[in-house]
């Protein structure tokens, strides 16, 4: 059941990454990538990160991709459908064959991994929650002041300035 | 203390010179180079001549992790270099005050760090302390150029500067191998010359990559764009044209005589067998650059390149003296280094006497000045004896030693530099001829004025004394040269100190590993 | 692990950097949206800085590891703390320089709290001790520079810088968040200390390891800009305003290369992978020397001509880097403070010419400054010989140090290059100097606008850099000592 799972989970997330390479159409794309973001979550699911496949589905096939649909929507269609330009199409295939050539070389020959897959007494977002209250409290608080900047950072960004 | 303050003064004056008004910096700069010449010449009495060693030392730590120290010390090789260098520095600024240069207290500004800088390198005995001070002259001097110059100074003074100044990188490669190897050898770092001489630097014959062989060239590229030695000459002419005349007098006879300093400060005693074997070579080279010079100078139509060219054919006696190894023709060369220094520097100063006046410097617009300058005529004939190397002038006894040397210790180059002699001859009159003789060709040339007259004068008497009494001369210098020689292959300078400092060498602190 | 009173201590010039910051938007909220002066502005955070840095001083440099582990006070953080914090007020008085030319008068206080949590954000990499210390420090940072660099006067070129450096720079924090992963992956932890533990063992046996931490390497040289990665420098630093790029090709150097120095240098990544990587070190360092030299050489333009010549030194301090004995690391750190130094006060003289645009000015403006302005031509001279290493200055002792330290591993192939860099760089910096001191034509007057801000920074960086050459030795001992009580 799990294989079976694991591989159409995989094919639909491949499927829709190349979609969104290789079409034209932007909302073709971005629905595509949301298929992707979406098997994704399917495969935090199935190997019991519950708490990441949530967050997956909330924020990225949720919020981002919903802001990327509404930014396409604002451009006008005429135009951005022939915006697809496939130059150079030989140095990007090469760098990503390139890319899995390496990932596929590394992984399998690493040995001597030190990390230990404990499995949790509690639920994972409950350990999650007490990590980042405990020990990684200050990335929390930390992060929440960088969230602050980007906040001020939209407002300044979105206003005109009036000369 | 007397050679930190030879080396501190002129850079405190230059600060003094450079806070005054325009008048009163002329008056205290003359003021103040006059009172270091005076005060440097208590070094006859404070310098014992029969000791060989390294007097008058100053040892501090600088870099302790690296082993730079502030090593400060004089024998007869620098003697008589810094004693010229201070006899020539009240001269330059004397010459150069109250004039209508513009900017007349930078000018002399940069005479005084030049003059600091010089100093330094002269006295620092510690590789990376020289090599601080050898690079650092190079400021002034470009700054000189370039400010105060003729119409191709930028030219002139960017060739100047890379020149001398990727030369000195090279030797900066060569002296942290050396501090390396003293390392290696000796178990810590250090930049002490004193250590240097005690390494053991490995030199296979036939091998141009032995550590030795790339050692002296690092070195060797270094001083011979300094010297110059041919073929490494080729910024000295544009450099000598251009510049103004005291930065001109500096360079030629002092700037160049550090490149010909660190000859016998360094190549000579680190790498005696590259020495000896590479000598045929640098003597030829030596040659070739007297003969070149010489005939270089014959066809000049600029009077100042042609006193440049005529520079490079007597650096080359320099050379030979030393790499034909007698003792004869090192006390020549080393003798040579003095009284081309002066016969340049009176040679220059005559140029720019006269430039200042008709605004040229071709030779085809001279002739006949004997008629209308005779005092003028008169030193510049008695100046131009001692670049002939007739004797009573010094010159002759330094060309004289440099043959008579190579006659005995390696025969094949005299007729060659004998060549060069008459050559030296032929340019010197040739140019007399044009410029003293012949019918008139200008009017109205003023003589020489008080100021210029004071400042040939002790020029002349010099090349007076040094011509007819070498021996006042060579007394503080003989050992050291002859050490030079002696101990050729086990080259060590002691140091001798009334104050009993212990001198912690690394090489003598029995960390060997 | 509880949180300590004892780490807010420790952490206090951190958060008070952040607190501060506040300050500014607060009282333009405030004032309802009305911009404040400027002078009242600089000097918050010029107040925030000093009290972070007499914080640090009376810390003193223990090796106190605060927040359970993920940031830890030794010697390099707190040494480079009071460098960037420095750096910062050195920036400041620039950033008045202009009566508000150099950033857009509506956004002036908003500019200030970026810059100040930029700073924050500096001090913070240097203090990191965890994986995701680091990664969240340079996003903070990131972040910053994101929002600073389109501010400038000149919306158009610093738009466009500002677009380019964040694409870019996401790309990066992309390929360094993978990295991250893989290291985690392997080792187990994301903390230093354990990853260091186990480094030596996992580099021989996990690729996934050593390609992890190839790709935090690459994110980091990628801000560092060091060959390959450099392309994007000259046209962001360019379009950005002057104070902010002489600031960035500064501090964020320093920063960044002080967590390469403990993450990858000290993670044994060098020692233990063997000769490979040291030579690749080595060949992009000498590439970086070449590529940012001979680009130099052709430029025309003279805020261009540094930004190049600071890709030069960025090859010149990788050199430090290729074997971690105490000698390299004090060489390290003081070729990071005196090149801190030099460059922000060189590029503090380009605000004199460039008038409203922030990209810079030709070299020909340069021309005959020294007879109008001669303490400024006198003051640029001295810095670009600084940058060119030339005795005595204190750019000269850093590449002594430098060629030492190769000198002492026998990298000969590389102390060569180092040669011909300088030589090359001597090229390139003495045409400025040459054009300042020609004489200019008649007519045309030299455009030189008067700063008196900028010129008092100049003068601070001219004394400090003047100590720096005559204090090199003392300096250079203090931070051997400061190093060896690691």
């Amino acid at each position: 059941m799990t294989p079976f799972l694991f591989y159409t989970l995989s094919f639909l997330a491949l499927y829709g990454a190349l979609n969104t390479i290789f079409r034209k159409n932007p909302i073709t794309c971005a629905m595509h990538l949301a298929l992707t973001m979406v098997a994704l979550a399917g495969l935090f699911f199935n190997i019991g990160a519950y708490f990441i496949a949530g967050v997956q589905l909330v924020v990225y096939a949720g919020a981002v991709m919903v802001l990327f649909v509404m930014v396409v929507m604002l451009f006008d269609n005429k135009q951005t459908s022939e915006t697809k330009d496939n130059k150079h199409m030989a140095v990007k295939v090469f760098i990503s064959v390139f890319m899995l050539g390496i990932l596929s070389g590394v992984i399998p020959h690493s040995t001597g991994f030190t990390n230990k897959i404990v499995a949790p007494e509690v639920t994972p977002t409950k350990s999650l929650a007490t990590l980042l209250f405990s020990d990684y409290v200050l990335f929390f608080e930390w992060i929440g002041v960088l969230l602050m900047i980007v906040a001020v950072g939209v407002v300044l960004l979105s206003r005109s300035e009036d000369s | 203390m007397i050679l930190t303050s030879l080396i501190a003064l002129p850079f405190i004056g230059a600060l003094i010179i450079f806070c005054l008004s325009e008048k009163k910096a002329s008056y205290t700069a003359v003021i103040l180079s006059l009172g270091y010449f005076i005060f440097s010449l208590s070094l006859f009495f404070l310098f014992d001549p029969t000791n060989s060693a390294l007097q008058l030392t100053e040892q501090r730590q600088w870099f302790p992790s690296l082993g730079i120290q502030y090593f400060i010390g004089i024998d007869g090789i620098s003697f008589w270099l810094v004693l010229l260098t201070s006899f020539l520095f009240p001269l330059c600024v004397f010459y150069s005050a109250f004039g209508e240069e513009k900017n007349q207290k930078g000018f002399l500004a940069c005479l005084f760090l030049l003059t600091g800088f010089v100093m330094g390198s002269f006295l620092a005995l510690d590789g990376i302390l020289f090599y601080i001070f050898f690079e650092g002259s190079l400021l002034p001097l470009f700054f000189l150029i370039l400010l105060w110059g003729g119409k191709d100074r930028v030219y002139a003074s960017l060739k100047f500067f890379i020149y001398t100044a990727l030369g000195s990188l090279f030797m900066l490669v060569g002296l942290l191998t050396l501090m390396f190897l003293v390392k290696e050898q000796a178990g810590e770092f250090s930049a002490n010359i004193l250590d240097f001489y005690q390494l053991n630097i490995p030199f296979v014959g036939q091998h141009l990559l032995s550590t030795q062989s790339l050692l002296f060239f690092t070195f060797f590229f270094a001083f011979a764009v300094k010297a110059p030695l041919f073929p490494f000459h080729t910024w000295l002419p544009l450099a000598h044209v251009e510049a103004p005349t005291a930065g001109s007098v500096f360079l030629a006879a002092i700037v160049l005589k550090m490149g010909v300093y660190g000859f016998l400060r360094f190549i000579l005693p680190l790498f005696p067998e590259a020495s000896f074997y590479y000598a045929p070579w640098l003597c030829f080279l030596a040659v070739f650059g007297i003969i070149y010079g010489a005939l270089m100078a014959l066809a000049q139509s600029d009077f100042k390149k042609l006193i440049a060219y005529s520079s490079v054919s007597h650096i080359g006696y320099c050379i030979l003296g030393f790499f034909v190894f007698s003792h004869y023709s090192l006390s020549g060369g080393y003798y040579q280094m003095l009284t081309h220094g002066l016969s340049s520097a009176g040679l220059f100063f005559l140029v720019g006497m006269i430039s200042a006046r008709t605004h040229t410097k071709q030779l085809d617009h001279y002739g006949g000045l004997a008629q209308l300058t005779p005092i003028y005529s008169a030193l510049f004939f008695i100046v131009s004896l001692s670049a002939i190397a007739l004797p009573l002038t010094g010159g002759f006894i330094s060309e004289f030693l440099v043959l008579f040397g190579t006659f005995l210790a390696d025969i094949r180059w005299v007729p060659f530099a004998i060549t060069g002699v008459v050559l030296g001859a032929g340019y010197m009159l040739f140019l007399i001829l044009k410029v003293f003789f012949g019918e008139v060709k200008m009017q109205n040339i003023p003589d020489l004025n008080l100021k210029e007259i004071l400042v040939m004068i002790p020029i002349i008497v010099l090349i007076f004394m040094t011509g007819i009494w070498p021996n006042l001369f060579f007394k503080y210098s003989q050992k050291s040269l002859d050490q030079l020689i002696d101990q050729k292959g086990n080259y060590n300078l002691t140091v001798h100190s009334p104050s009993l400092e212990k001198h912690k060498l690394v090489s003598t602190q029995g960390n060997k590993k | 692990m509880k949180l300590s009173f004892l780490d807010f201590v420790y952490t206090t010039p951190l958060w008070s950097i952040a607190l501060f910051s506040f300050l500014p938007l607060l009282t333009k909220a405030v004032a309802k949206g009305k911009e404040m002066r400027p002078l009242w502005v600089i000097s918050v955070a010029f107040v925030s800085f000093c009290f972070s840095i007499i914080a640090l001083m009376s810390l003193g440099y223990t090796n106190q590891l605060v927040f359970s582990n993920l940031l830890r006070l030794d010697q390099p953080a707190w040494l480079f703390s009071i460098v960037l914090l420095f750096m910062g007020i050195m920036t400041l008085p620039l950033l008045l320089g202009k009566k508000n030319h150099v950033v857009h008068d509506k956004f002036f206080s908003e500019f200030v709290f970026l810059f100040m949590n930029s700073v924050l954000g500096l001090c913070l990499i240097t203090w990191s001790n965890n994986l995701i210390s680091a990664f969240i420090a340079i996003e903070y940072i990131s972040l910053c520079f994101y929002l600073m660099i389109p501010l400038a006067k000149d919306r158009v070129s610093s738009i466009e810088a500002g677009l380019k450096y964040f694409v870019l720079g996401s790309v990066a924090a992309a390929i360094l968040l993978l990295g991250l992963s893989f290291v985690y992956i392997a080792a187990g932890s994301f903390d230093f200390n354990v990853i260091l533990h186990h480094s030596q063992v996992l580099i021989q046996k996990n690729r996934l390891f050593v390609l992890g931490l190839s790709f935090i390497c690459i994110a980091l040289l990628f801000k560092v800009a060091i060959f390959p990665f450099q392309f994007w420098l000259p046209d962001v630093y360019q379009g950005s305003a002057t104070p902010l790029a002489a600031f960035m090709s500064s501090a964020v150097k320093a920063s960044v290369l002080i967590l390469l120095l403990k993450l990858v240098f000290f993670g044994g990544f060098i020692t233990h992978s063997g000769q490979s990587l040291t030579v690749l070190f080595q060949w992009l360092a000498i590439l970086s020397l070449i590529v940012g030299h001979v680009s130099a050489l052709f430029q025309d333009n003279f805020k261009r001509l540094l930004i190049y010549s600071s890709i030069g030194h960025a090859g010149y301090i990788i050199m430090n880097l290729l074997s971690p004995d105490l000698f390299s690391v004090s060489s390290l750190f003081y070729y990071l403070i005196s090149y801190g130094v030099i460059q922000i006060g060189a590029m503090a003289h380009i605000m004199f010419f460039e008038g409203e645009e922030t990209t810079g000015h030709s070299l020909q403006s340069l021309k005959g400054l020294f007879k109008h302005k001669p303490f400024y031509a006198l003051s640029l001279t001295w810095f670009l010989l600084n940058l060119a290493g030339i005795p005595p200055t204190a750019g000269f002792f850093a590449k002594l140090f430098v060629f030492e330290a190769l000198v002492q591993k026998g990298l000969w192939w590389m102390l060569f290059w180092g040669v011909i860099g300088s030589a090359v760089g001597l090229a390139y910096y003495l045409k400025p100097i040459i054009l300042m001191f020609t004489l200019p034509e008649k007519e045309k007057e030299v455009q030189f606008e008067k700063l008196p801000w900028v010129t008092t920074v100049i003068v601070i960086l001219l004394f400090i850099s003047l100590d720096l050459s005559f204090g090199a030795g003392l300096l250079h001992e203090w931070m051997t000592q400061l190093w060896t009580q690691v």
